[in-house]
């Protein structure tokens, strides 16, 4: 097989949706190519058009996008002006795709052997044994261990990361030439992030079909991809061999992206030095956390379940502590149980605040920032009344003293006043992560417990959260606890980080 | 997707148009109606709508117009009534059993189980027949009816809103428990709180229209959309009007009601 | 397995719970029976041998006891109306028969009628036919049934003459006849329902038409309507059934109401008359009646559940 041959080329693309009258462009004269055998990379924030680029290829586009100009032409096939008919006998057998969700995109009523059979059953004829155990030697190929079991098993009843290799089994059985993955990984756990990119690549290896990875990750891109493409708001930005891109980007944007992952440039920078004779301000000795299941019924037992394993931990004035993990390790667990929203523990958490209670009369609690600025900040109410709230419960201020203190928080978070009158879902993600910074910070803490607070967002907005966190800390002399599973972030603000799995530590070090 | 917004809208617009002319009609009758709903007239028995009597008279020669109208406001604040006392403890029940749990909400849940799968005409029935008829009987009976369908609206609303990180924050800042059920959550139940307050009044409008045809409910001389039904339907052969118009009344009750709640949810 | 086992149980609770309700609500609420059945001025002597006769002296739950024991069997003791002549099993047996066939009739007409209307007003979604089937179901949503049961023996009854109102047909003597006649109220209780079930399965289609493995779906190449029929359409019937349940028990009130209309020898004729009467033996047992269909429609639903959806049979 020529690996020069060109498999598919999009030419000049641009696909937009009306929106009152208006045309919202969403991706924007879009030219990209992709060769046999090769895996490409499509790497962009949320937005960015990557997702439409897959779905346009795929002819899924929803009904109200429209096609402004350019087209795509798959092995000498123009995949716009074909007929329904004919796309349809394409998508599945030459081009497939594999999703993120690998929960809903299963149908639950169905077995998962039913489901990637039917991917045979419409793109080939053979007899019912024989689609039988092409499905199960299938399931075997992506790595399935028991694939008899799993053919007559549920989506439900599968590991997240089953569910991922039992989607590639069937973006993969009817042998396409094209597979598009659109964030494979994004919702697994990085340990089996890695397993499920090296099962594409191992399929890319044995059966030479190409592949479009799409990610906002530039680990995963950089760990498969050959070539990637850069996109920000409907635009490529710029183009190239994984490698050369990363370590030399010539776009302002990429050059962005990368300095936001320091990982691959191996570079960290934590300008915040600690004193090191400084006051501990908490303290965690031999902490156990528990986390009771309710009892399901009246007859139901109820099961208890240790999530915090003698953990000893101390926190410094002034230091960022970093806690890293992955998801279920107990990281949010401890968190909580630092602020005193879990009840169920043993052990002794102390807090050290010399200054407990400052000048204002406001006692100074450690307060805390959550993952979800959707979640946080109360729906039906204005950001001007969610920030009043917290000194109205804590502080013996004035109507007066508390307005002047909302409108003096909103600017130290690089907001101006006029969003007090707004409610949160009129703000942008960014901006409720601010909100949700302030309403923490306005009380006076000295510790602050930071639960994942920039998971949520696109990658250059994190860098301006990160900022802005490192800014207040210096102004307002604040200790954070930072709680992550993105290393990463955690070298761009820590000091010191601590691993821990399965509710103990098991790694304590200096950035 | 432009099409829909519009016809949800229009719905939306039609909803209210009809529902405040029907409430128009019924705060005039409150006050004024054309003639006196309860005053017979022999002569004037079973005539066809004229330019005097615009929906006719009924069998004793009573305005039939004049009759929709009051009754309509008995029928009204019968459903405003029921919907009061059925919303406020229903959503006293839901913030409490969604708030705290245990095994309180489970006995009050498992009884709300019960409650909701049967039909609510036939535990009014029931109500009515061991307390006896009456205006004031099926105002207790619905009211304590419709208390299980508002707990478990308010009740699920509660048990998915308490785990939201909103309301860990609130008692991060020293929020007491009653603050956060009745000042943080509970405005943001609103959004289903409402749709199935106007909901609750269609089924009490219905609900009393039922009674009242079956003559347990508003009892003779006081009309009601139901008692009005019940008395047409004799006279059925000579005088369709008679029932129509109280029929019409209701449809129109109804309709304005679930095309504005229909158009809130879809907001 | 366990599952199976759990709903049988609370099946038979709630029937016990139900029996013990109803019990309590109609036999010792009301008063005292006996005064009521021998009159204001019978003597002591008399009132004490009718309790002792009737097991009144007795303690609740024994007396409870003693009328389970009777009700199994099928002996529901006698009405107060007829002079004590008549047996309650006897005078609902054929009341039974009549009020269940009306709810066999409407369920199958608005089963029959709604799914399809349903079907093809989600697949014609924002069209102008989508768009009338969602007015006109408004409308009629609106309609009470007795009141279009009313304009039913208006119309086909009164102006048409396709049946004649108030003259009911019994089905020993003519059963062509008693279905063409129960048709009738059978449209009239169908009809609200058919506009509340059209409207729930579009929302419940739309809803699964927006989840990713139609998506999924879509990318292995399948058609829209095999889409349909083999991915979406059980996924979307699985609200559905909870809500046909609900509307069968409606169905069963809603009778109540219609054979009054329609002068059906009903249980709902029955029951009204019977309140009408204090007539609390009588209404007692009807409400037992009903309370128990509808207890054995919610199990014969949670054992559907369980066939169709493997998530709820694990746990």
């Amino acid at each position: 097989m020529n690996k020069n041959e060109i498999l598919l080329s999009i030419e000049d693309l641009s696909i937009g949706f009306s929106k009152g009258g208006k045309m919202n462009t969403v991706l924007d004269h879009i030219s990209l190519e992709v060769k046999k055998g090769e895996i490409l990379g499509i790497v962009g924030e949320s937005g960015s058009g990557k997702t439409m680029t897959a779905l346009a290829v795929m002819g899924l586009l929803p009904e109200s996008a429209k096609i402004l100009s350019g087209g795509i032409d798959f092995l000498g096939n123009e995949l716009l002006t074909m007929g329904e008919k004919e796309h349809r006998r394409l998508r599945g057998k030459e081009i497939s795709m594999v999703f993120q969700e690998n929960m809903s995109s299963f149908n639950p009523l169905l077995t998962i052997g039913a489901q990637v059979e039917e991917m045979l059953r419409l793109h080939s004829k053979y007899t019912k044994e024989e689609y039988k155990a092409l499905t199960i030697k299938a399931l075997r190929e992506v790595g399935l261990s028991k694939p008899h079991e799993i053919y007559h098993q549920y989506p439900h009843q599968l590991s997240g990361g089953m569910r991922q290799r039992a989607m590639i089994a069937m973006a993969m059985v009817a042998g396409p030439k094209l597979v598009i993955a659109d964030e494979p990984t994004t919702a697994l756990d990085p340990t089996i992030q890695s397993k499920i990119l090296q099962l594409l690549k191992k399929m890319n290896d044995k059966y030479g079909m190409s592949i479009i990875l799409i990610s906002h990750d530039l680990r995963v891109i950089q760990s498969i991809c050959s070539r990637t493409i850069v996109m920000k708001d409907g635009r490529i930005v710029e183009s190239g061999m994984t490698n050369e891109l990363f370590t030399n980007p010539c776009n302002q944007y990429t050059k962005e992206l990368v300095a936001a992952v320091p990982m691959l440039n191996k570079e960290y920078k934590n300008t915040y030095k600690v004193d090191r004779d400084s006051h501990p301000i908490l303290t965690i000795q031999n902490l156990n956390v528990f986390y009771s299941e309710k009892a399901i019924g009246l007859l139901g037992k109820k099961s208890r379940k240790q999530v915090i394993r003698d953990i000893s931990i101390l926190v410094n004035e002034g230091e960022t502590l970093g806690i890293v993990g992955e998801s279920g390790s107990g990281k949010s667990t401890l968190a909580k149980a630092i602020v005193g929203l879990n009840k169920e523990i043993e052990g002794v958490i102390k807090i050290n605040d010399f200054t407990a209670i400052s000048n204002d009369g406001s006692v100074s609690k450690p307060q805390m920032v959550f993952q979800d600025p959707y979640g946080s900040l109360n729906p039906s109410k204005k950001i001007g009344w969610i920030l009043e709230e917290p000194l109205k419960l804590q502080s013996n201020l004035g109507k007066k003293e508390r307005v002047a203190r909302v409108n003096e928080m909103i600017e130290q978070v690089g907001m101006t006043t006029k969003y007090l009158e707004r409610y949160p879902f009129q703000l942008s993600g960014g901006q409720r992560q601010r909100v949700a910074i302030a309403v923490a910070l306005i009380v006076n803490p000295k510790l602050v417990i930071l639960d994942e607070p920039v998971s949520s967002l696109d990658t250059t907005i994190q860098a301006q959260i990160l900022e802005m966190l490192k800014e207040l800390q210096r102004k307002y002399k604040l200790t954070y606890v930072f709680i992550s599973h993105d290393l990463n972030v955690i070298y761009q603000i820590c000091n010191r980080v601590c691993v821990i799995n399965q509710g103990e530590i098991v790694e304590m070090k200096e950035a | 997707m432009k099409l829909k917004v519009k016809t949800c809208h229009f719905n939306y617009i039609l909803g209210l148009l009809i529902t405040s002319l029907v409430l128009l009609m019924v705060l005039i009758g409150f006050f004024y109606t054309p003639y006196d709903p309860n005053e017979m007239n022999v002569a004037l028995k079973n005539n066809p709508p004229t330019l005097a009597h615009l929906l006719g008279t009924d069998n004793f020669g009573r305005d039939i117009l004049s009759r929709v109208m009051k009754g309509a406001g008995t029928t009204y604040i019968i459903a405003v009534v029921v919907v009061i006392i059925g919303g406020t403890l229903g959503t006293i029940v839901g913030t409490l059993t969604g708030y705290f749990g245990g095994w309180f909400d489970e006995v009050v849940m498992r009884l709300n189980d019960v409650l909701t799968s049967f039909p609510s005409i036939l535990l009014a029935l029931v109500f009515v027949s061991v307390f006896g008829p009456g205006t004031y009987n099926i105002i207790i009976a619905l009211g304590i009816i419709f208390v299980p369908s508002y707990a478990r609206v308010v009740r699920s609303e509660f048990i998915v809103l308490k785990e939201r990180d909103f309301v860990k924050n609130a008692k991060l800042m020293g929020a007491g428990s009653f603050r956060i059920m009745f000042i943080h959550i509970l405005p943001n139940t609103r959004r289903v709180l409402i749709p199935a307050l106007l909901i609750g009044f269609n089924n009490a409008v219905l609900a009393e229209a039922g009674l009242s045809y079956l003559s347990l409910g508003v009892q003779p001389p006081q009309a009601s959309l139901g008692r009005m039904l019940s008395e047409a339907q004799s006279y059925m052969i000579d005088s369709p009007w008679y029932a129509i118009a109280p029929g019409l009344m209701i449809i129109l009750t109804i309709l304005g009601f679930s095309l504005i709640s229909g158009g809130m949810e879809n907001e | 397995m366990k599952y199976t086992f759990k709903k049988c149980i609370v099946f038979i609770i709630s029937l016990f719970l139900t029996s013990f309700l109803t019990f309590t609500a109609f036999e010792v609420i009301p008063g005292d029976s006996a005064l009521s059945a021998l009159g204001m001025d019978a003597s002591k002597e008399h009132l004490e041998e009718y309790r002792k006769a009737m097991g009144l002296d007795k303690s609740l739950p024994i007396r409870y006891i003693n009328w389970l024991k009777g009700a199994i069997k099928g002996d529901f003791g006698y009405s107060s109306s007829y002079q004590m002549q008549m047996k309650v099993s006897t005078l609902i047996k054929n009341r039974l028969i009549v009020t269940l066939w009306l709810a066999i009739l409407s369920f199958l007409i608005i089963v029959l009628v709604s799914i399809p209307l349903g079907i093809l007003s989600a697949r014609k979604k924002n069209g102008i036919l989508d768009d009338l089937i969602t007015l006109v179901t408004q409308i009629f949503m609106s309609v009470p049934s007795f009141f279009l049961a009313m304009i039913i023996t208006l119309i086909f009854g009164i102006t048409l003459k396709w049946f004649r109102p108030g003259d009911y047909i019994s089905p020993e003597d003519n059963f062509g006849g008693f279905l063409r006649f129960m048709m009738y109220p059978a449209i009239a209780v169908a009809i609200p329902k058919i506009a509340m079930m059209v409207k729930f399965l579009r929302s419940s289609l739309l809803r699964e038409m927006e989840l990713d493995y139609v998506r999924t779906a879509k990318s292995k190449g399948m058609t829209k309507i095999s889409i349909l029929f083999g991915h979406i359409l059980k996924n979307a019937l699985i609200p559905v059934i909870t809500f046909l349940a609900m509307v069968l028990a409606d169905i069963l009130a809603g009778a109540i109401l219609v054979e009054q209309v329609f002068n059906l020898p009903g249980l709902g004729r029955l029951l009204v008359t019977s309140i009408a009467n204090r007539d609390y033996a009588v209404v007692h047992v009807i409400v037992l009646y009903i309370a128990s269909l509808v207890i054995i429609i919610n199990f014969i639903v949670d054992l559907i559940y369980q066939w169709i959806d493997p998530r709820v049979r694990r746990d």
